[in-house]
């Protein structure tokens, strides 16, 4: 180690010696539930909302089919070197 | 009759698979099962990547999670345990020359999800002393990237006027640190990234300075280190 970089050690002890008695995370709030994961992403009932039933008629059929990838989300606003993204079908 | 393991492995197997028709699968009932499974999939992974979700749109990320359901199918009951695989499987994929953020991006929102659910450390000291030693939080997440993906994953998190973004095409340092019970969420310098690099293994506060100093000799490190402790990404052992 060169002298110039353990000078900048002293030096990087010393002023953190001197804030880190003050210094340290927020403390959690007392009594504030966190959300677990299953129930952030728990839609895997048949209760599961509009579309769903228990009878299992489901709007949506979620079986897979010879289908081509379009995107038509936000990638459209992203500019890249390449261009803007692409509204192009893809085969899957 | 087969026995009851056979039949759950049976069952198992024709759920994920789409075109098995057998006289189990065949039952015009079967499909309720088989729908409602493949709908739970296609909506953890939506909960778990919202920007991939928002980047190419409802319809598509069904599609693309489906494809990775079929090569991943879930392991166990968690749900925000599957997808973990999500990024590499995009980067992967053909399609994703077109949008080269998206493995990235999906990255991000992994890792804020890992930082959220990441455990309290047992005890966190206030204060230094000579021979401390610091050590990551365990809710401390951070990457390095090859794309401006932490700007775009920004963006995406307060979306209103999203009309056009155009990022700096350069590498970019992300963090995610969880004070409190929130996450947060910010774009970081190389020397940053480096310490906590540095912090990955708990070491003594002098090796991680000269760590850094030795490869940014013009970082401010002290300054660094202080924004390190304040922000709850690293700890005092």
């Amino acid at each position: 180690m060169n002298k110039l970089t353990n000078i900048a050690v002293v030096t990087a002890l010393t002023a953190f010696a001197a804030t880190s008695a003050t210094a340290g995370p927020a403390k959690p709030q007392p009594n504030a539930d966190k959300c677990y994961g299953v129930s952030l992403a728990g839609k895997n009932d048949c209760a599961a909302g509009p579309g769903t039933s228990c009878a299992g008629t489901s709007k949506r059929n979620y079986a897979g089919n010879a289908w081509k990838y379009v995107a038509k989300g936000t990638c459209t606003a992203i500019k890249t070197p390449k261009g803007h993204g692409s509204l192009t079908p893809k085969a899957a | 009759m087969p026995d009851l393991a056979d039949f759950q492995a049976n069952f198992a197997r024709a759920i994920l698979d789409d075109d098995s028709f057998d006289r189990l699968s065949g039952q015009k009932a079967f499909a309720v099962y088989r729908n409602t499974c493949a709908r739970g999939a296609v909506e953890a992974l939506r909960a778990a990547y919202p920007t991939v979700d928002m980047l190419v749109g409802e319809e598509m990320f069904t599609q693309v999670a489906l494809d990775y359901r079929r090569e991943h199918p879930p392991r166990g009951p968690v749900l925000s345990e599957y997808g973990g695989e999500f990024a590499t499987f995009l980067a992967r994929q053909s399609w994703t020359g077109e949008l080269p953020y998206l493995a990235d991006v999906a990255r991000l929102d992994r890792l804020w999800l890992e930082s959220f659910l990441a455990s309290e450390p047992a005890g966190i000291e206030r204060s230094y002393s000579r021979g401390s030693r610091v050590a990551l939080h365990p809710a401390t997440r951070f990457a390095w990237l090859a794309m401006p993906a932490m700007s775009i994953w920004q963006a995406h998190r307060n979306p209103h006027g999203l009309v056009e973004l155009d990022p700096v095409w350069a590498d970019e340092w992300a963090l995610f640190t969880r004070p409190g019970l929130s996450v947060r969420a910010e774009l970081i310098d190389a020397p940053y990234y480096r310490l906590l690099l540095a912090c990955v293994a708990p070491a003594p506060v002098a090796e991680v300075v000269s760590a850094v100093a030795a490869e940014f000799p013009r970082a401010d490190v002290s300054e660094l280190l202080h924004r390190a402790v304040a922000s709850g990404a690293i700890i005092i052992q």
